[in-house]
């Protein structure tokens, strides 16, 4: 789940790359985003104490943050292939354009860093389990 | 290939990063050792070992029990080292864990006893069909099915403390079953509350009575 989400990442920050529309990665993005956490809270046991209890609360953050992305994400006209249109726009009264794409600013100002914050936390919390349970002699 | 810089890359996120793992030290250290627990520790409390009376006083002490992986001595030997009762048992073959690991050389404590289940959970998780009954005075020969030809589970005969057995359990599936009352009433034995007595392993023809 972390690495579809880091490829969605990187495919959306190439200027030059032609791996897949954009359009399609946000619904991979999406479908790992939203089955992800499913299968994350099934591994938990119905048990949410420790790192791994903040983990999944950082889970959850991120896909609430991801619905209010995608429902802000569709108020900004955009191409076939995800690409945001200016020529599109037009259509729209240019103040509500200016919301919608100071929302989207804002969104990710937030987005980004919980998702950092949950990267950082699962990835500690795969060192310990290793540590203290796959790797135990 | 030209890119932008990643979005995990920014200063807000490295900012994140970087307060995500301070937070994750800082609670570490002053909740001592809390954060990478499966659960807590046993609570019940026995003879003092290891200068504990129960698994939950060695709360936040991971090294009592966990080895580093890269440490040549394994958990099992930790374990040993403060149940040297247990130790003694593994190389006789007439004691319990010695017989649980002459049957299975590659056994390791984890297996039967687990951990981190909650301070009322209990520690000790058997399959029937690898304890050693027989060895105990009690063969499960005859025990491999019951009625309806279900299998055995361990609170079918021990009910809650394995360790333990109540005869009464005898009578209770097979008082049920009214021909082996009237074969114990003809051959005059109307009062069978010591069924091990007649029967030591379980089997029917060890009471020596009419079995036809």
């Amino acid at each position: 789940m972390l690495f579809t989400e880091t490829f969605y990442s990187l495919r959306k920050r190439s200027r030059a790359a032609r791996w897949g529309r954009m359009a399609d990665w946000l619904q991979l993005h999406i479908f790992t985003g939203i089955v992800g956490p499913f299968m994350v809270l099934l591994h938990t046991s119905w048990k949410f104490n420790g790192l791994a209890g903040v983990t999944l609360l950082l889970t959850s953050l991120i896909v609430l943050s991801g619905f209010v992305g995608r429902y802000i994400y569709t108020r900004i006209p955009r191409t076939a292939d995800g690409i945001e249109d200016s020529g599109l726009g037009g259509q729209m009264q240019a103040r509500t354009l200016a919301n919608a794409r100071r929302l989207m600013a804002l969104w990710h100002t937030a987005h980004i860093p919980i998702g950092m914050a949950l990267f950082t936390a699962a990835f500690v919390h795969i060192l310990g389990a290793l540590y203290y349970a796959t790797f135990l002699k | 290939m030209q890119t932008q810089r990643l979005g995990c890359l920014s200063p807000s996120a490295i900012i994140s990063a970087v307060l995500t793992l301070v937070l994750i030290l800082a609670v570490e250290i002053l909740s001592g050792n809390s954060l990478f627990t499966a659960g807590a520790l046993n609570a019940e409390t026995g003879p003092a070992l290891g200068g504990v009376n129960s698994h939950a006083e060695l709360g936040g002490q991971c090294d009592a029990c966990h080895t580093v992986p890269w440490s040549a001595q394994k958990m099992a030997e930790r374990y040993l080292e403060c149940h040297s009762a247990v130790q003694a048992e593994l190389g006789n073959t007439t004691r319990l864990h010695g017989a649980i690991l002459a049957r299975n050389p590659t056994a390791d404590c984890r297996v039967c006893h687990p951990e981190h289940r909650g301070p009322n959970a209990s520690l000790t998780i058997l399959n029937n069909s690898d304890f050693p009954h027989d060895l105990l005075g009690f063969s499960l020969a005859v025990h491999t099915v019951q009625t309806g030809n279900l299998p055995f589970a361990c609170d079918d005969c021990h009910n809650t403390d394995l360790s333990a057995f109540n005869q009464q359990t005898c009578l209770t599936c097979h008082l049920r079953l009214d021909e082996i009352t009237r074969e114990h009433q003809k051959e005059g034995v109307p009062n069978f509350n010591d069924c091990l007595c007649c029967h030591p392993t379980g089997q029917e023809d060890e009471g020596g009575g009419d079995d036809d």
